[in-house]
């Protein structure tokens, strides 16, 4: 009973000081918006990039052609040793009737058929991959059976990139939204600090009559949370509908991309943003009280 | 029970407060404590409230021996005790009822008691009429007594009064003393450092005497001046 009414009682003084600085409570809550519509617009641009590099590497493929001498039996016997490999996602075989049929339409105008009689394509096998990263590995254990596979092809050097292009984007993705966080931390820190700052004589007298720094913190604390919980919600609501309205004209300009529009996604990254301007606009509050308790 | 042991209060800056300062001052005890600006009033009360640290030297009040609180216990340590002070240090966006209840609900008290304590403290400080006015509509003699209930409200043991009749004219200090010797009756200690040659006089009561941080004069039933 005592914690509810001490609850209560900090939920009374939070809303008695929202009142008395009204202009720095809104002043606070701008500036968390403002800087978590910043963290969002990266979050959401880091994540297409994301998938845009995962929809490359989720395309790499390697191209296998076999000997002649083969039979059908020998081709499915290697495709399922090839499938089982780790970081093989899957292994299709192309018949060479259906690859030569297809080379022909695809040069239509050249007229082969009146050069070429016979079919001069292999059949072969496609690999495509789980991760860029194993392509190389791959490559070095399939070139051991020499007898089966005639050559190889494959965009190395491109997947090489890609991976790197990948690995560079998550750690300076994360490192620039760490600093993001950080920046916002600064900012709101200061922002609240003001608002602390207008009650330091509050706080004093406070500690004159036995409270404890727990019991003073705590209106500020609840304070700190809903600022960052309002500020927020009004940088998701942003977010979500600039987002919508973007992401809707650069799909229907550019199809081909793999443009982040599913709401799972979306949901994690708002989420993200929502529970981030709540721990911030908390720890906000609780880096400036304790400012003024030393 | 207020026991001073050898106390010494030196300041950073070098300048020594209190030297060596032995005292004992008994349960539901009013004393003066009297001296010049700077000789160390000030500097007393705030050691015994734990604004400040001693040097050296051990104060013990009641079963507290000061030297060994550690800064988390020193909150529920001045739960006992009341301050009032020159500048009553008031909530100015508070009613006077809030203003005293404040000082109940840091220490948790429940609803229901808080206003029966809070309305008992008002009427005791004849303030009950003007519970829900803000500091501001009030004259300077109603604000001390707001301070006055706040120190009371939880019944503490120990008063410290630094200086509170400074800022009033002689009609209202007279009352603030009428008043805190009332208190003294309802068995709380009261230490009252002042300048006030007429109230010292007028109402006599132990006086200690402060000059240069050292205790010049000890005296029961004394006079401001020896």
């Amino acid at each position: 009973m005592t914690n509810f009414n001490t609850f209560i009682f900090f939920l009374k003084e939070t809303f008695i000081g929202f009142k008395r600085s009204t202009l720095m409570t809104l002043i606070a809550i701008a500036t968390v918006s403002v800087t978590l519509i910043i963290l969002g617009l990266f979050m959401l641009i880091s994540a297409n990039l994301g998938k845009v590099t995962q929809d490359i590497v989720s395309r790499l493929e390697i191209r296998l052609f076999l000997k002649s001498n083969l039979t059908v039996e020998d081709i499915q016997l290697f495709r399922r040793k090839l499938k089982s490999i780790d970081g093989v996602k899957d292994v299709v075989f192309i018949n060479n009737a259906t690859a030569w049929n297809k080379f022909q339409d695809n040069y239509s105008h050249l007229n082969l058929k009146e050069y070429i009689s016979e079919n001069p394509l292999p059949h072969s096998l496609n690999l495509q991959l789980n991760r860029a990263k194993d392509l190389n590995s791959i490559i070095l254990y399939i070139k051991r059976f020499d007898t089966i596979i005639d050559d190889i092809v494959y965009g190395g050097e491109l997947a090489n990139r890609v991976e790197i292009f990948r690995r560079v984007m998550f750690v300076s993705g994360w490192s620039l939204i760490a600093l993001l966080i950080l920046a916002s931390l600064f900012i709101i820190v200061n922002t609240i600090r003001l608002t602390v700052m207008a009650r330091d004589e509050e706080i004093s007298i406070m500690q004159l009559v036995g409270a404890t720094n727990r019991f003073i913190k705590g209106p500020f604390l609840i304070e700190g949370f809903i600022i960052g919980v309002f500020g927020a919600t009004i940088a998701v609501g942003f977010l979500y509908f600039s987002y919508s309205i973007i992401i809707y004209q650069l799909i229907e300009k550019m199809p081909f991309f793999p443009f982040i529009s599913n709401h799972s996604t979306l949901f994690y990254i708002y989420g993200f943003v929502l529970l981030s301007g709540a721990f911030i606009g908390m720890l906000g509050a609780y880096i400036s009280v304790s400012k003024s308790l030393k | 029970m207020i026991s001073f042991k050898s106390v010494t209060k030196t300041y950073p800056n070098g300048f020594k407060a209190l030297d060596k300062i032995n005292l004992v001052v008994p349960e539901n005890e009013f004393v003066y404590l009297i001296g010049p600006s700077g000789a160390g009033k000030s500097t007393m009360l705030r050691l015994v409230f734990m604004e400040e640290q001693v040097t050296s030297g051990e104060i013990v009040i009641d079963k507290y021996i000061l030297g060994q609180l550690i800064e988390s216990q020193i909150p529920y340590y001045r739960r006992n005790i009341g301050m009032i002070f020159q500048d009553y240090k008031l909530l100015p966006r508070r009613t006077v009822y809030e203003n005293v209840a404040f000082a109940l609900h840091v220490m948790h008290v429940p609803p229901k008691k808080i206003k029966q304590q809070v309305n008992y403290a008002l009427d005791l400080v004849g303030l009950i009429g003007k519970s829900h006015h803000y500091p501001r509509e009030l004259s300077g003699g109603e604000q001390q007594k707001i301070c006055i209930a706040r120190a009371i409200v939880n019944q503490p043991s120990i008063l410290l009064c630094d200086e509170p009749t400074g800022n009033l004219d002689p009609e209202t200090s007279w009352e603030i003393v009428h008043l805190l010797t009332k208190i003294n009756a309802h068995n709380t200690t009261v230490i009252m450092a002042t300048h006030d040659t007429e109230i010292v006089d007028g109402i006599p009561k132990r006086v200690i005497a402060v000059e240069k941080g050292r205790l010049s004069r000890d005296q029961v039933l004394g006079t401001y001046v020896e």
